[in-house]
């Protein structure tokens, strides 16, 4: 009881100018206004974060012509990164958790974009140590984004899934926004595909930079191939 | 009972006052520490975007990274508000509950730009936690609400990019929100126990602030009356010695009038008979007589020497006085001309007599005395001039100022006032004034006997005279008679015969004094009347059985030794009742006169006298 007085009693004190109506009109569109700016700001930023890449339409069946060693005994997985992207962050972050719920039943391979013509080790960004230090990750270069544009794939994060047999099984992202950790329904999915053998969902958005110039050789190669 | 109901909600006022001071202070003091954790955030999170993602690339080319831009401006805009009030408003409830807001949105900044990383979700607890400094429970309520819409909105507009999924259950938002609540529910008790600790402090102070203003209150309350009582007391010590010199000085006067008395009764007896036989010795020579001139000589010296031991007596109280019932006013007036020639012409007499003044019972001829002493006085101090003021009034002298003044008695009083504008007197001269033969005039020029005079006057008339006096602005003398409420009476002149008052009846004459007995004897028989002397009063007696004539009239001194004058004429009385009796002396105190006021029904002579007043008051007796 003597709380509640007590904290009511505060409201006495009250400077007297709070009791102007102007000044509190004042406050109070100042307020609205800030809470106005803050919320138009805050939904261009969700908004963004939110807004998925470019999809990737692998082939089917896995590229014969591929340099990757496909597992022959489990699943394999591939996952195309751009090696500034930050976003990308996020994915390697759930990629070591999907690790750890398949252990031993996926091998995985995170192909690193190295554009022609780039400096050695341009590719070797943190990026490149994180995916590298997860148990059951391979990590490779893609040389101008060749494996990329064999797995028909444009936006970093870009997550593949096939079969023991090469047969195409999952595709899109392991983040449920840009560059955003936490529980997302890709990483459900393949987890669920690896263990389980099926899954509500075999396609998610993927976040991330797009791995390729808009005007690049590859994007048109693969910009062509969905035209055919 | 009331008083303590009082005091009760004093404390409890007082209490609550403490309480709100304390709790603005919280208030103000967390609202600034927000406002530099506003900035802190801020900055961090620029830092954290530009660490975290710098830039966003396009394949080959790369660019500011986008969340940069939301780090450098909606971080700006998210703090600018909460920072803003903070300074310019501490201590609103507004201020608080805007810092609320801010400080759970830019948790929501930080946790989209460190890519939603759980431990950046720390934040929200965190703030939550930071937000009870206030020991506001409600600022938990806005910050809660920020949390419950963020997850609400998004779940509906962007669900993956909270929940991670697409298609996330509607009131998953109620989970999030529900780890906040709980949160809150720790924060809320909390609070609650500071609050209350600060209450009980509040109110611990309160009674303790009230205690010592209580205390000092009766502090000062004791001091005051100390100081009130030292005053008194000093008021009394000053009182005290005042009176005591009062005392003192009376008693001095007293002392030196007694002393002057007694001298002036020795000097009467001696001047009774020098004077007497100087009368009677001039009678029997013939003015070309050689020793004529001597004997006149002899007699006005002896005048002037009566006149002497006149004025001692009247010093010592113990002239024969004359009371008649009279308004001072009118002496005033009737004195006025011979002032005005008293006082010469550079002095200006100012006369302010008091209508429908009150009367007073004194001797006229010794008020005269009175004003015609106290006007040469300021006379003689106003050598070049100035001005002398006489005035009179009623006044009552309360039993206040009878208290401060001693020998004064409460009552209505006849004031006479005479004031000069002369060189006035210092203390020590103030103190001696009335003192016989003190006088601050040159050797010949004053007997020091005038103020001593005017002294014995007032006071064998039962009053009192104060004299005020300044160093060069004046002096006054204040008189205060007591007031009669009688009618005046008119005054009655003695007129003394020049000649012998003859006559041939026969006279007891009853005198210790032998030359005295001698001579009253000689003017007597010179009369003609038949003289019977008698040494005392045993021998009168014993004269009175023998004598087979008639003793017409007995002249018995007063006090004489063994038998006085009035025992034997009461004695006398039963032997011969038809005799009349004169007393004479040189006492006004005596048996049969009282402060210098005969007892009814006695005649009197007093010593000095000459033989024409001995034979006129004789014959008076003897007419009656």
């Amino acid at each position: 009881m003597k709380f509640f007085r007590s904290a009511c009693a505060t409201e006495i004190d009250r400077p007297s100018q709070l009791r102007t109506k102007r000044g509190r009109l004042v406050l109070l569109v100042s307020m609205m206004l800030w809470l106005l700016i803050v919320g138009i700001g805050l939904s261009v930023l969700w908004n963004y974060e939110s807004t998925p890449g470019a999809s990737a339409n692998p082939p089917a069946l896995w590229p014969v012509e591929s340099k990757i060693q496909r597992a022959p005994a489990h699943d394999t997985l591939v996952i195309l990164v751009h090696p500034h992207c930050p976003c990308t962050r996020a994915t390697i972050g759930e990629l070591a958790e999907l690790m750890a719920h398949c252990q031993g039943r996926l091998t995985a391979y995170v192909l690193f974009l190295k554009p022609e013509g780039f400096v050695d080790d341009w590719e070797k960004t943190d990026l490149w140590q994180s995916a590298a230090s997860i148990p059951g990750v391979n990590v490779m270069v893609d040389d101008d984004g060749a494996e990329a544009s064999r797995f028909n794939s444009q936006t970093s994060g870009q997550t593949i899934l096939y079969d023991d047999e090469g047969r195409l099984m999952f595709s899109g992202g392991i983040t449920a926004s840009r560059g955003h950790l936490g529980d997302n329904d890709g990483e459900s999915a393949i987890v669920s595909l690896v263990n389980k053998g099926s899954a509500v969902r075999t396609e998610t958005s993927v976040f991330g930079c797009p791995l390729f110039d808009k005007n690049s050789e590859c994007r048109k190669t693969k910009d062509k191939q969905n035209e055919y | 009972m009331n008083t303590d109901l009082a005091q009760s909600k004093e404390v409890v006022r007082q209490a609550a006052d403490i309480f709100n001071e304390q709790r603005q202070s919280i208030y103000q003091h967390t609202d600034r520490m927000f406002a530099a954790l506003m900035l802190i955030q801020w900055l961090a999170g620029i830092v954290a975007a530009y660490w975290i993602s710098p830039l966003s690339w396009v394949g080959t080319t790369s660019q500011t990274h986008i969340h940069v831009w939301p780090a450098l401006f909606l971080g700006g805009a998210i703090s600018s508000l909460p920072i803003a009030l903070a300074l310019t408003r501490p201590g609103f409830a507004s201020t608080r509950y805007t810092i609320a807001v801010s400080q759970m949105l830019l948790g929501a900044l930080l946790i989209h730009l460190t890519g939603g990383r759980i431990e950046t979700h720390f934040h929200v607890f965190g703030s939550l936690a930071f937000l009870s400094f206030y020991r506001d429970w409600r600022v938990l309520i806005p910050a809660t609400l920020v949390v419950a819409a963020d997850h609400f909105l998004r779940g509906i507009f962007w669900p993956q990019s909270v929940y991670g999924v697409l298609s996330a259950s509607q009131w998953r938002w109620v989970e999030h929100a529900g780890w906040v609540i709980f949160e809150d529910v720790f924060l809320f008790i909390a609070i609650k126990r500071s609050v209350s600790e600060m209450w009980n402090i509040a109110e611990r102070t309160a009674e303790i602030k009230s205690f010592n203003a209580g205390l000092e209150h009766h502090v000062n309350e004791r001091t005051a009356q100390l100081v009130a009582a030292n005053r008194e007391l000093e008021r009394e010590v000053a009182e005290r010695k005042l009176a005591e010199e009062q005392l003192r000085q009376a008693q001095k006067m007293e002392a030196v009038g007694k002393l002057a008395g007694g001298v002036a009764h020795d000097f009467n007896n001696l001047l009774t008979i020098i004077n007497g036989h100087t009368d009677l010795s001039l009678r029997r020579l013939k003015p070309d007589d050689p020793l004529y001139r001597k004997l006149e000589a002899i007699k006005e010296a002896g005048g002037r020497a009566s006149s002497l031991t006149r004025q001692l007596l009247a010093f010592s109280r113990k002239q024969m006085l004359q009371p008649k019932v009279l308004d001072l006013n009118k002496a005033i007036f009737e004195t006025n001309k011979i002032l005005q020639r008293l006082i010469g012409e550079d002095i200006d007499l100012l006369i302010g007599l008091a209508p429908d003044l009150g009367k007073v019972k004194a001797d006229p001829s010794q008020i005269e005395q009175v004003l015609m002493n106290l006007a040469v006085n300021a006379r003689d101090a106003m050598p070049s001039g100035g001005k002398l003021t006489i005035e009179t009034d009623n006044v009552y002298l309360s039993e206040n100022y009878a208290g401060h003044h001693i020998s004064v008695r409460p009552g209505s009083y006849i004031m006479l006032a005479v004031s000069d504008t002369g060189c006035g007197m210092d203390a020590k001269t103030r103190e001696r004034i009335f003192e016989p033969f003190f006088t601050t005039k040159e050797v010949g020029k004053g007997t020091g006997l005038g103020l001593s005079t005017v002294y014995g006057i007032v006071k064998q008339s039962g009053g009192n005279i104060w004299v005020y006096s300044e160093e060069g602005c004046g002096t006054t003398f204040k008189i205060y008679l007591p007031r009669v409420d009688q009618p005046a009476e008119e005054p009655t002149t003695n007129s003394e015969d020049t000649n012998l008052q003859m006559g041939v009846e026969t006279v007891l004459l009853v005198e210790d004094e032998e030359m005295v007995r001698k001579m009253t004897r000689e003017i007597l028989e010179e009369s003609g009347y038949q003289v019977l002397e008698a040494k005392h009063g045993h021998e009168a007696l014993s004269i009175a059985n023998q004598h087979k004539g008639p003793i017409h009239l007995m002249l018995s001194d007063v006090v004489m030794p063994q038998m006085g004058g009035r025992e034997l004429a009461e004695r006398l009385v039963t032997l011969r009742s038809e005799t009349k009796v004169l007393y004479m002396s040189g006492y006004t105190d005596d048996a049969i006169v009282h402060h210098g006021v005969l007892d009814e029904g006695m005649s009197f002579i007093e010593k000095p006298f000459t033989p024409n007043a001995l034979t006129s008051k004789v014959r008076e007796v003897l007419n009656l």
